[in-house]
């Protein structure tokens, strides 16, 4: 695990200049800064990151402990107990 | 000429029937044949497609047309018998005999609403499949089935019930009954609401949250492909082009996501994301107004091809998900992320399956998602829409994220909490995630396998849509790199605590409690005020005999009950004679 993280961005580093190497089709409309090589990584980084920051930030508005199983009917489901179809 | 006899739905009717009478050692050959006698029966009906195969039925002084192919309802009526094929498949050894039976009642349903020519015949097949869903969360075996149920069909109750207020407003208004494109206009926007209660558009979306982590895991498998689908399908038929859904769209992906990230319970993640994933489909009708000129027809086309192709993978990713995070409740008896993980090694034919639908709902190059998914992202971009391009490839990240990601991560892998299989998985489980699996890849290899069915097909002379370009390759790979990296960096930040969520259904709390308020305040008052003038004058009649004075004293409400339904009957009766 601890090695994934170096292997990811090596990973990405190398495809990223491929972008340079491979004929990429660029559009009349698109602007000059989605010709650079990298931005989807980028993209995909800040993207996560964004949306993990929103997340916790929701969550401690959202989220409640769970209900007290003696009180509420969420127990976990005993395998045996579901092989009494209804 | 009438085709009638070629409906699918009817080899579903008649497994309802089988599964309901058969013995439950022949009950699988029903549960497997409905879905094979179904597929041939659309494969009939596509080659006769040539031949205007449109049936009518006189009701009512309306044409009905409850057979109506072409080629976006036959893509839709392929999948639907596919995957109740591969849900029953999934289901062969569950033992409830009602649970089967309305698992066969919702694909009968689904289908005859994608071949429906007409709103009326629409309307029917709409209700039954509100009803045979509902029946699906009912028997669902867990804890909170029961009360989740009744949620559910209070909602499609209501989904309907605009659904028919919109007809009737529609056709009165001088409409024809037949169900084509419509125009928005305040009836049509009922229509459009009873449609997008049921493709869980929020804040209506509550009702699927909440029920699809009841049902049993084959019940789940089965609910998750057609309701909100079938919806999908409604609003591409009737509402191509409204931009309205293309920000709804887009909000949808966007709200589903956030919602999937925080949630602890398996398949409620899987739920809220089907959510974000009917976002990409609504975003992408709303993209399909046709016939506004060249260059807008190349968007549409394109937009409302992959409107139907995302649904068509996404049923069958979603199902796979579905059914990977079935077998391990199955197995396992848990359903939160927060209370496993370390199952890779005891568990490594499911994880593979899920890693399967993993990579295919997070676009990964080889697999269907990467060729149907893309589709709606490039419409955006040939209609020079940045801010929906890049807002659905948000999108896309968190998709992969929470899906790809931290689902498998958290189920699979992190700490062990030492969570031990307590059964094997029956094969049929097994054989249907591998079907699932199979044509996820297949579709990803040889896309051409999908687009052949897609409504919208090039012209001569016309672009063809290649999804295997050097850039949308590189870009699908790097924008998933980049994901993985920045959330290894931070997965411990994303470690699943017995927590639930506040969501819509709250509010759906407070207006219950306003209305059992006001019932209380006003309506029952204004009741009993009634009942106490109305009583007086029957009192004051001349008794006739003991047994008629016993019916005097009946509820007022049950006499006119029995007097409406009466002349309902007498009316239908005669109209039809």
């Amino acid at each position: 695990m601890k090695r994934l993280i170096p292997i990811l961005a090596v990973l990405l580093v190398v495809v990223s200049l491929l972008e340079l190497v491979l004929p990429v089709k660029v559009y009349d409309h698109h602007p000059w800064w989605r010709g650079l090589p990298g931005l989807y990584g980028l993209f995909g980084a800040a993207g996560c990151g964004l949306l993990v920051l929103v997340a916790k930030s929701l969550g401690k508005l959202l989220l409640v402990p769970e209900p007290d199983p003696a009180l509420e009917d969420e127990r976990p489901i005993d395998p045996a107990q579901m092989e009494e179809g209804r | 000429m009438s085709l009638l006899y070629l409906h699918p739905a009817l080899a579903f009717l008649g497994g309802l029937v089988l599964v309901l009478v058969l013995p439950r050692r022949l009950r699988p050959v029903a549960l497997v044949g409905a879905p094979a006698v179904a597929l041939l029966l659309v494969e009939a009906l596509a080659a006769r497609a040539g031949e205007g195969a449109a049936t009518q039925l006189l009701y009512l002084g309306q044409t009905l047309q409850p057979l109506r192919v072409d080629a976006l309802s036959l893509l839709f009526a392929r999948i639907f018998a596919l995957a109740g094929g591969i849900g029953m498949l999934y289901g062969l050894h569950e033992r409830s005999r009602v649970g089967h039976a309305a698992m066969m009642g919702t694909v009968a349903a689904a289908l005859a609403v994608v071949l429906a020519g007409d709103l009326m015949t629409l309307f029917v097949a709409w209700e039954l499949k509100a009803l045979a869903t509902t029946a699906i969360v009912a028997t669902g075996g867990m804890a909170a089935s029961a009360r989740f149920a009744q949620r559910y069909l209070l909602m499609h109750t209501l989904g309907g019930t605009l659904l028919l207020a919109g007809i009737v407003w529609w056709v009165v208004g001088g409409n024809p009954l037949a169900f084509v494109a419509m125009d928005l206009t305040p009836a049509s926007a009922l229509i459009l609401g009873g449609f997008a209660l049921s493709a869980a558009i929020p804040p209506l979306h509550a009702w699927m949250t909440n029920a699809y982590p009841e049902g049993s895991p084959a019940g789940t498998v089965v609910l998750s492909a057609f309701t909100t689908k079938a919806a999908v399908y409604a609003l591409s038929r009737g509402f191509p082009g409204v931009e309205l859904l293309v920000w709804v769209g887009v909000a949808m992906a966007l709200y589903g996501l956030i919602f999937a990230m925080l949630e602890n319970d398996m398949r409620r993640l899987l739920a809220y994301h089907i959510v974000s994933q009917v976002g990409f489909m609504v975003c992408a009708v709303g993209m399909g107004a046709l016939g506004e000129g060249p260059a807008q027809d190349k968007v549409a086309k394109l937009a409302l091809n992959g409107s139907a192709a995302h649904a068509y993978s996404h049923i069958l990713y979603k199902g796979l998900l579905l059914m990977a995070t079935g077998a391990v409740i199955y197995a396992t008896g848990f359903r939160k992320l927060s209370e496993l993980g370390g199952l890779w090694r005891r568990m490594p034919f499911t994880l593979a399956m899920l890693m399967i639908g993993a990579v295919s709902i997070s676009g990964t190059p080889l697999w269907n998602g990467f060729v149907s998914k893309s589709m709606v992202i490039t419409a955006a971009d040939y209609a020079q829409r940045p801010a929906v391009e890049w807002m659905l490839t948000l999108a896309s990240v968190g998709t992969f994220l929470h899906t790809g990601l931290k689902l498998p991560w958290f189920i699979f892998f992190a700490a062990d909490s030492g969570v031990q299989p307590q059964r094997k998985l029956p094969w049929n489980m097994g054989l249907a995630m591998v079907v699932s699996a199979t044509l996820c890849t297949l579709i990803g290899l040889w896309p051409q396998l999908l687009y052949d069915m897609l409504p919208h097909q090039s012209q001569a002379g016309e672009a063809v849509y290649k999804p295997y370009t050097v850039a949308h390759v590189l870009h699908s790979v790097q924008l998933m790199l980049g994901t993985a990296l920045v959330f290894f960096l931070l997965v411990r930040l994303l470690a699943g605590k017995p927590e639930v969520q506040r969501d819509a259904g709250e509010i759906y709390t407070l207006v219950g409690r306003g209305f059992v308020l006001v019932s209380r305040r006003v309506v029952q008052p204004a009741m009993a005020a009634t009942a106490q003038v109305v009583g007086a004058g029957v009192r004051a009649l001349p008794p006739i005999g003991r047994r008629i004075d016993g019916l005097r004293r009946a509820p007022i409400g049950l006499w006119v009950m029995a007097a409406v339904m009466v002349l309902a009957v007498l009316v239908l009766v005669l109209q039809g004679v």
